[in-house]
Parts: structure tokens; C-alpha cells; sequence
């Protein structure tokens, strides 16, 4: 467990805190979410551990910070008040796991740092990007959306821009029996299930699933 | 120190004071976090809600004052844990709160239009929670006495993939508390099977149907620190003609089935939160929607079941996928694994399910389908706990004349103290209703003879409310027209009035004429053209005869001579058959009994004419 307290920096500290507009909040408490202030401390924590113990700069291409938490857990405990503390869960793609960094709020002490195999949180917006890009990358997908296109409309997309795409985190668990061998990698593999909107607002009758950790287009369409 | 460290440090400055025991309403949260509202009818809610990625919006800390007493707190924490979406294709199976999440990007920034009425809250910077109060219309009716029903109600808006969820929560005056989740947007997903959904499209497209199983996670705490719940099962089985009710109290963690036949519900209570009367407090989870089941396959075995009974865990957060989302135990049916359950600290999992079979209305834009549930108080307030309504006792059928000056009280109870206002309609003209006292006062008009269907009503002002607790009566008010016997005129023009006419037996009579009585009987009975006492035959009102003695068929005089046959009388109207003669020259003493009536008619005459 490290922790920092600089006195020295109590200068940029309240100019962070001016800055952020921070200062407007109520002051966090309780069951109260995370401040932005708080999730940038955890986040902080969680760049100081992992630069710590792997060696490795947290906006590496290897890292995505999948969610930022407030931890709940203990938080019933009789006579207990809420520990008011953060999770930063990590997807580490070298690894092919999630990553658990616990920091405490509001000193900053990062008390956990732990695997967590078989977790698969729900995608970051940079992970739904280049979901997006390996599927239309994938000259089956973009037929298969082109094709779709044209029948609905008479004319295919001119630019893949004109797609607006979300994506679900696909575990084969969701689904064992209707995923195709490189589907079943999911979960072990960090996968993505993307859906795919016009810009007229229409949904797309293709939801390719894409293997992030892979960069390879496993399925298709559904299952 | 370098750059990095240094602003680590900077930020640890800015960072919230550590947290605080919440051991009354209010104490876990404050600012927008912190609800607070009192409904107009005099019920509060306290509750803190926080947003989270995946969960959206969780509440937790909640509080009910029931209308006229104390704080008492029902939930720790409440939330939608799961919304599970098979296709009928099984061309995806989502799991939409932790696969996809409900909260940051995803959760709308709502606009004022998207709230109307009501308050946004704001997480930071984003307006993501509406706040509002909303009428129930009626709370309670009983003829016609009625309140008007309140409820706090928070909704948020998250946006997965072609979907817009609107969980919502509405906490009543009542205390009842009534978890529902709206889905609107767009149709996610086609096919061209039919098999498996509906022709939408003149190209054959099919909307592929689809389950929403919404599951919901609440976590009940009956006052602080004191976690000795338990629950029942509460079943009606038929024996005979009869209904029993059978209640079968969980000992351990459980999983059970909604059961149509037996109007089976659930409810949990506090072994030590007890009423009064000793009996416990409780919550009843009435599954009212139910219409739709869900059965999947056995990698989905959760769906076996709509409700489950667990020990709070601080890793079971989800009813599904709760592993891959960090937690312990892959769903709610890991959670139940032989745990005591009697007299712990319980979770339940509530599931319900719609299966949406999609049309061409579902184009281009998805109507909202609607899905929730109550929870209920039982036998928290030993009243119902919103308002009494006064109580306005009926005056019967009240009967007027026109021009009859009246002056009716309303009786009216008022147990709420409300600022009472009364009105009505329907009231004869020339009637008009104190809208302060309910005092009904006026003359019927002329004209307004008649039946009239009158309904007044005593509506009261709580909580800067008007009309929150109201009732209303109707009654028929009847309009007589005036009687004879009580105008104040001397109809008959025989000198008396009213009840001092004989011909008036009571105030109601209509005529102040005496049947039988030829001088106050309305007809001219002797055919001289003159009626009753204007008839010089009558010596007044009273006299049986109009028939003067010139036409009485009689010898008044005894000079043997009857009425037109003796010489003194000129015309059959004569009053006397006896000569005129001055007075002192031979009056004989027939003339002289005629002579006190005679003059009695000289003085009518006048006054007649």
C-alpha cells in the first residue's frame, strides 16, 4: 500500500478544485456517486499501481479502463459507516483478464490490486470505435450492411460515417449454444457485439460480433 | 516530487471527506443526491439516489412518514439489477445492465421537455433524473367522498442500442411503492422468418419478437441495525367453494414461481418492527403484472423462477451476469444456496417478463410498453393514511315555496382540518350556497316550481392543494308554488288573512275558502251573479246562505206573502221582505232581527266595490 500526501502541492490542489469546478458539488458523502475529483484520484491510484507492479503506463494500448466505481462492498456492516472508496476496473488485453485496483477515498491509498478472470465489464467508447473499424473492415460485414442498405433504401451508404454504432460486451455465456467456434472464445477473449443504427434511425439487420483481443471479425450476424 | 505525484496530491485535496454514518433519513447523501419531498397530502418520502454505470440510477436510504406520523425507514437500497433480452430467433440474448450498461454515456441528458412538470437532477454536470409529483386520480373514492392520491416520481432515460429504457420509481402518499420500466426507441432486431416474429415491411422483413425480463433488486431494511427479516409466501387455495389463505414463512433462501391459481404474493417483514397491536410491519410484493413467462433454456435457469429470497451479499449485485460483472455467483440461482433465511437480512429478486411481438406501429418510432409492479404496505398505518374526506350529512329532500325564505345548514364533518369551500349546482333560483359555511339561503323565485337535482359539494384545501379531500351529496330540493293559506293575501276578500281566515285549516291549505259554507265557498249558490259575502245575502263569511229573504223560498216577515209575491220585495235580491218604513214607525220584529245584518252589508259594499 503507497500513499501520497504532498503538502507541497496544496496550491495545485485548490487550483484543481477551482479549475473542475468542483468546489459547486456537494461535498461527496455517503452513497453519493463518485465526484469527477474522486474518479480522477482512483484513476491516479490506478496509474500509480499499475506503473508500479507491471511496469506499464495505464494508457498504454494494452489497458482500457472499463469502469470506475464506488465501492459498496462492507458498506452494511453493523456500526460501520460507508468506507468511501473506488474500484477501477481494467481490462488488460496482454493478459486477457480484468484487473481490480481498490483506492480509498479520500487519501488515495490503493488497498487492492487483483485479477479477476472470467469478468467482462461493458465496453469503453475507444473499444466500441475499433469494434466498429475491424467490422467494417470485414468485407462480409460491409456487404452484408451494404446489401441491407440498398434493399431498404435503393442506394448503399456513401460513407461508413453515416453509422452510428454501439456495441454490447458479448460472453459466450450469454448464448453457448448458438455461438460458432471462434464466437466461443468470447469471455476468454474480449469480445464486442455490435449494433449498428443509420442516420435515419434505423437499426441495421446485422449484428456482427467482433473479438477485440484477436481484431477479427468471428461472427457475422446473430447466432 | 514530480509532476504526476504532485497532481495526485492535488487531486487527493479535492477529494470528498470520508464518509458518514447514515443512520437516519437524509444522513447518506445530500445536494441533488438528497430527495426530500413532502406530498400535498402531507406524506414525505427521504431518499438518496446515486448514479452508477451500470445500474443507472440506484435509490437507497428510503424513508416513508405516512400523513400525521414518524419517519420509518423500508428499503436500503433499491435498483433494476437486470434487463435480459432474448430473441425468439436466439439470434442475441442480451443482458443489457451489465453488458451494456445503463448509466454514464448511456444515460440521457434529460431536457425540460423531457420532464415536464417536474425537477431534473443533475449528476455533475448532466441532468439525468426527473423528479416530479404526480396526481392519483382518485387515491381513494367512497360514494362521494374521495382524495386525491400523490406520488413522488423519479425517472431516468437510458439509450440501449435502438432502445430507450425509462425506469421509474413512484413512491405514493400511501406508501406504496411502484417500480416500472418503459421501453420505447426503435425495433433492435430483423429477420425474414415469420416463425419467429412479424411481417413489418411490404419486403418481407420480419421483427423478430423479443422478452424484456426486467429484474428488479430490493433490498428491505425496517428501521437501523435491526436485519431480522423474514418472508412470507402468501397463497389462497381453494377447498370446496371457500378460498383458504395458507402462509408458508421461508426458513432458508428460496426460489419461487409466480402461481396464478392460488393469487400467490409475497411479503417481508421485520421479526422486530411490530405494530401496536404486535402484529409485524410489512411490505407485500404484489406481482401485478404478470401476463407473460418466461421459460429459457438451461443455461439461462434463472428464468425458472420470478422471485428469489437471498442473505444480503455484497457481491450479488446482479440477477444475472453477476460474475461477469465483478461479482460472486453467476446469478440469482447461485445466490440461493441453503442460507438461513429466517430472521436475517434479506434481498429479494423480483422478475417479471413481456414478450413484445413487434407490428408495423412499431415504425419508425416504438410506442413505450410499460412493465412494473407494487409493493405494498401492510399493516404499517393502522389507517388508511391519506386523508380522511369531510362528510356532508344529507338533509334529506327539502321541500320550499316560491318566495319562501329558507336558511338550510350543511352538516359537515371535517376530520383532515382541511380549509373547507363549499359549492353547489343544481339549486332552484333564488338558492345559493355560503361557500364558507355551506349555509344554503334564499327564496325560491317565481317560476322554479318544480323538482330540482341538487348536488353540493365541500372540497378541502390541504397542503396548499385545493380539492384534496372533497365530498359531494345530491339530494332533490322540490319548489312548491305559494298557497292560499300562507301568501299573506286576503284571497277570498272576506276580511281575513291567511290562517285567520276559518277557511284555513293549516298553512298548507290552498284555498282560504270553506267547502260546504254558501257564503265562503267561492260559488255564487243563490244565482244572483254575486259570490259569498260581496252577495248582499250574506250576513258574513260564515253564514250558510247567500240566498237574501226575497229569495229564500221562506215568509221572512209573517205576513204570509214568500219572497217575490209579497210586495216589499222589488227584486228576488231584496234582503227583506218587510216594507221600508223609517225607523220608529211600526217595526215589526221580523224587520227589526234583519236590520243589525242589513247594515253590516251597507258597510261591505263599500270596501267591495
Amino acid at each position: 500500500m503507497r500513499r501520497l500526501g504532498l503538502a507541497a502541492c496544496v496550491l495545485a490542489g485548490l487550483g484543481a478544485a477551482a479549475a473542475s469546478g468542483a468546489a459547486a458539488q456537494p461535498a461527496p458523502q455517503g452513497r453519493m456517486p463518485l465526484a469527477a475529483a474522486e474518479r480522477a484520484l482512483a484513476r491516479a491510484g490506478a496509474e500509480l499501481v499499475v506503473k508500479e507492479r507491471l511496469g506499464r503506463a495505464l494508457d498504454e494500448a494494452r489497458f482500457e479502463v472499463v469502469l470506475v466505481e464506488r465501492r459498496r462492498a462492507g458498506e452494511k456492516q453493523p456500526g460501520r459507516a460507508h468506507p468511501r472508496a473506488a474500484d477501477v476496473f481494467v481490462y488488460d488485453y496482454e493478459a486477457g483478464l480484468t484487473r481490480r485496483v481498490g483506492v480509498r477515498l479520500p487519501t488515495g491509498e490503493v488497498d487492492a490490486f487483483e485479477e479477476l478472470p472470467g469478468v467482462q465489464l461493458p465496453l469503453s467508447e475507444r473499444e466500441v470505435r475499433r469494434a466498429f473499424e475491424i467490422a467494417w473492415a470485414d468485407p462480409r460485414v460491409r456487404r452484408r450492411v451494404q446489401d441491407l442498405q440498398r434493399a431498404r433504401t435503393g442506394a448503399p451508404l456513401a460513407d461508413p460515417s453515416e453509422l452510428r454504432s454501439t456495441a454490447f460486451v458479448f460472453d459466450v455465456r450469454s448464448n453457448p449454444l448458438g455461438a460458432n467456434e471462434a464466437a466461443a472464445r468470447c469471455g476468454e477473449h474480449r469480445c464486442a457485439q455490435l449494433l449498428l443504427m443509420t442516420s435515419d434511425h434505423f437499426a441495421v439487420e446485422v449484428i456482427p460480433t467482433v473479438d477485440l483481443s484477436e481484431g477479427v471479425v468471428v461472427q457475422v450476424d446473430g447466432f | 516530487m514530480t509532476r504526476a505525484a504532485c497532481l495526485f496530491a492535488a487531486l487527493l485535496l479535492v477529494a470528498a471527506p470520508a464518509g458518514l454514518a447514515h443512520a437516519s433519513p437524509g444522513d447518506g447523501c445530500s445536494g441533488a443526491y438528497a430527495v426530500d419531498e413532502t406530498l400535498p397530502s402531507g406524506a414525505r418520502w427521504q431518499l438518496c439516489w446515486e448514479h452508477h454505470p451500470l445500474s443507472g440510477i440506484l435509490y437507497g436510504d428510503v424513508y416513508f412518514t405516512p400523513r400525521g406520523g414518524s419517519a420509518r425507514k423500508v428499503l436500503y437500497e433499491a435498483s433494476l439489477a437486470q434487463i435480459h433480452v432474448p430473441y425468439d430467433d436466439n439470434g442475441a440474448r442480451f443482458h443489457d445492465v451489465t453488458d451494456y450498461g445503463l448509466g454514464d454515456e448511456d444515460l440521457n441528458a434529460l431536457t425540460s421537455a423531457d420532464c415536464p412538470n417536474g425537477t431534473r437532477l443533475f449528476h455533475g454536470s448532466k441532468p439525468v433524473l426527473c423528479k416530479r409529483v404526480q396526481r392519483i386520480e382518485p387515491g381513494y373514492q367512497h360514494r362521494g367522498r374521495r382524495a386525491t392520491g400523490f406520488a413522488l416520481e423519479l425517472f431516468s432515460v437510458s439509450h440501449v442500442g435502438a432502445y430507450n429504457y425509462i425506469p421509474t420509481w413512484r413512491f405514493h402518499d400511501d406508501g406504496k411503492i411502484a417500480p416500472t420500466v418503459g421501453a420505447t426507441g426503435a425495433l433492435q432486431r430483423f429477420g425474414t422468418d415469420p416463425l419467429y416474429g412479424w411481417p413489418i415491411r411490404p419486403s418481407g422483413t420480419t421483427g423478430v419478437s423479443h422478452i424484456h425480463n426486467y429484474w428488479f433488486r430490493l433490498d428491505f431494511d425496517f428501521d437501523e441495525g435491526t436485519d431480522r427479516e423474514v418472508v412470507d409466501e402468501v397463497d389462497h387455495v381453494r377447498v370446496g367453494l371457500t378460498r383458504e389463505k395458507q402462509v408458508t414463512t421461508f426458513q432458508s433462501e428460496s426460489a419461487r414461481s409466480l402461481d396464478l391459481g392460488r393469487r400467490r404474493s409475497w411479503r417481508i417483514r421485520d421479526l422486530s418492527v411490530v405494530a401496536s397491536d404486535g402484529r409485524s410491519l410489512s411490505y407485500q410484493l404484489e406481482p401485478s403484472h404478470h401476463a407473460h413467462r418466461f421459460d429459457g433454456p438451461s443455461f439461462e435457469p434463472w428464468s425458472a423462477h420470478q422471485l428469489y429470497v437471498t442473505r444480503y451479499a455484497d457481491c450479488e449485485k446482479y440477477a444475472t451476469h453477476n460474475s461477469l460483472a465483478g461479482g460472486c455467483g453467476s446469478d440469482v440461482t447461485s445466490f440461493v444456496n441453503g442460507q438461513n433465511a429466517y430472521g436475517q437480512d434479506l434481498v429479494l429478486w423480483y422478475g417479471l417478463t413481456f414478450h413484445h411481438l413487434p407490428s408495423d406501429e412499431d415504425e419508425p418510432n416504438m410506442h413505450a410498453h410499460w412493465d412494473g409492479f407494487e409493493i405494498v404496505p401492510r399493516d404499517w398505518t393502522p389507517a388508511n393514511p391519506l386523508p380522511l374526506a369531510p362528510s356532508i350529512a344529507s338533509p334529506g329532500n327539502p321541500v320550499s315555496r316560491v318566495g319562501q325564505s329558507v336558511s338550510l345548514p350543511l352538516a359537515t364533518s371535517n376530520p383532515s382540518g382541511a380549509a373547507l369551500a363549499f359549492s353547489a349546482s343544481g339549486l332552484p333560483p333564488g338558492l345559493a350556497i355560503s361557500s364558507a359555511t355551506g349555509r344554503i339561503t334564499g327564496a325560491a323565485l317565481s317560476g322554479s316550481a318544480g323538482n330540482h337535482a341538487v348536488t353540493v359539494t365541500s372540497a378541502g384545501t390541504l397542503g396548499g392543494q385545493p380539492g384534496l379531500v372533497s365530498d359531494s351529496l345530491s339530494f332533490v330540493w322540490t319548489v312548491t308554488n305559494a298557497v292560499a293559506c300562507d301568501d299573506g293575501v286576503d284571497n277570498d276578500r272576506d276580511g281575513a288573512t291567511d290562517l285567520a281566515d276559518r277557511g284555513c285549516a293549516s298553512a298548507t291549505d290552498a284555498t282560504e275558502r270553506s267547502a260546504g259554507v254558501a257564503c265562503d265557498d267561492g260559488f255564487d249558490d243563490d244565482g244572483d251573479d254575486l259570490v259569498d259575502v260581496l252577495d248582499p245575502g250574506c250576513a258574513n263569511a260564515q253564514s250558510t246562505t247567500e240566498s237574501p229573504a226575497c229569495n229564500d223560498g221562506a215568509d221572512n216577515d209573517g205576513d204570509r206573502l214568500i219572497d217575490g209575491v209579497d210586495p216589499d220585495c222589488a227584486v228576488p235580491s231584496d234582503p227583506s221582505e218587510a216594507p221600508s218604513v223609517p225607523w220608529g214607525c211600526g217595526l215589526g220584529p221580523e224587520l227589526a232581527l234583519l236590520l243589525a245584518p242589513w247594515l253590516w252589508l251597507r258597510r261591505r259594499r263599500g270596501p267591495a266595490a
